[in-house]
């Protein structure tokens, strides 16, 4: 029970917070994977097959863009993702709709509903 | 995925991904998609200080790297349509009448098979020929086995679209 309503929090929240990492700085798969679970303590550590999906929902609402950069050194070339600026934009965006969602859910813990949602 | 990529790994590694590519059973240009990114990241675990072997054994088999990879994608995966076995049974019947004809061929050749079973028919004025008709005995017999023969490929030909449709456009507001 536990697991499954977890499971949808992260559904939900996973989205924004790798629109908020690959805003914060152009980024390839594996290291949204390690900046994820690092940041979260280890509470978001989605695999690869469960991130690919939101990385290309993104690329595909026009909100990244990815492009093979070349490697330092002997480095392979990635594919790395970077913020468009609509994808900026809505990350403004979803970071105000998540305060308010977060605010009000608080408040109903603590007895009251805040006047301004 | 990236040439560059692709010649800076190993030989194993190549082979392995091209396995899982395999597996993945998505369009071409969602698998390149996935494919392009899970070299990535294979490559940055091996720039980070891990071993192939160690990289690949995390994996698993290249089958269960491709069911992990697949599960979570299912919203780009190939439609399979119901109605391919209808071409899958049409195809069986096709099979069968294929070998009936191909067997029943087989004997009127191995008994009548002469030359003077041949016939050459010219119809036409004296200006030249309008039609040339060859009669052999097996001639229509060969006729039905090569209508029988694009059928059956046919079939399996429509067992195969039917079972790699592509997903409806996703609602995005869905």
């Amino acid at each position: 029970m536990d697991d499954r309503f977890l499971q949808q929090l992260n559904k939900g929240v996973l989205e924004m917070l790798v629109l908020e990492l690959v805003c914060a700085k152009p980024s390839y798969g594996y290291e949204l994977l390690t900046s994820l679970k690092e940041k979260s303590g280890g509470l978001f550590a989605p695999k690869e097959g469960t991130l690919y999906p939101i990385l290309y929902r993104l690329e595909d609402d026009g909100l990244i863009v990815s492009g093979w950069q070349a490697g330092e050194g002997r480095a392979a070339p990635k594919k790395i993702y970077t913020a468009t600026e609509a994808g900026q934009a809505e990350r403004l965006r979803r970071q105000q709709l998540w305060r308010g969602f977060a605010g009000t859910v608080n408040a109903f813990f603590e007895g009251g509903i805040p006047d301004e949602p | 995925m990236n040439r560059d990529t692709n010649q800076a790994l190993p030989a194993s590694v190549k082979r392995y991904l091209r396995a899982v590519a395999r597996r993945l059973n998505l369009p071409r240009q969602m698998r390149d998609r996935v494919m392009s990114d899970f070299t990535t990241s294979l490559c940055a675990r091996a720039e980070q200080g891990e071993s192939w072997e160690d990289i690949l054994a995390s994996l698993g088999t290249a089958a269960e790297a491709a069911a992990e990879l697949r599960e979570p994608m299912q919203e780009y995966a190939y439609r399979k349509s119901p109605w391919r076995f209808v071409c899958l049974a049409a195809a069986a019947l096709c099979l069968l009448r294929l070998l009936s004809y191909s067997l029943s061929m087989l004997m009127i050749w191995s008994f009548t098979h002469t030359s003077a079973d041949t016939s050459v028919g010219i119809i036409g004025g004296a200006d030249g020929p309008t039609a040339i008709f060859v009669s052999l005995p097996e001639a229509t017999l060969i006729l039905r086995l090569l209508i029988v023969l694009v059928l059956l490929i046919g079939c399996i030909a429509g067992f195969w679209c039917l079972g790699h449709l592509k997903q409806k456009p996703r609602d995005p507001e869905a």
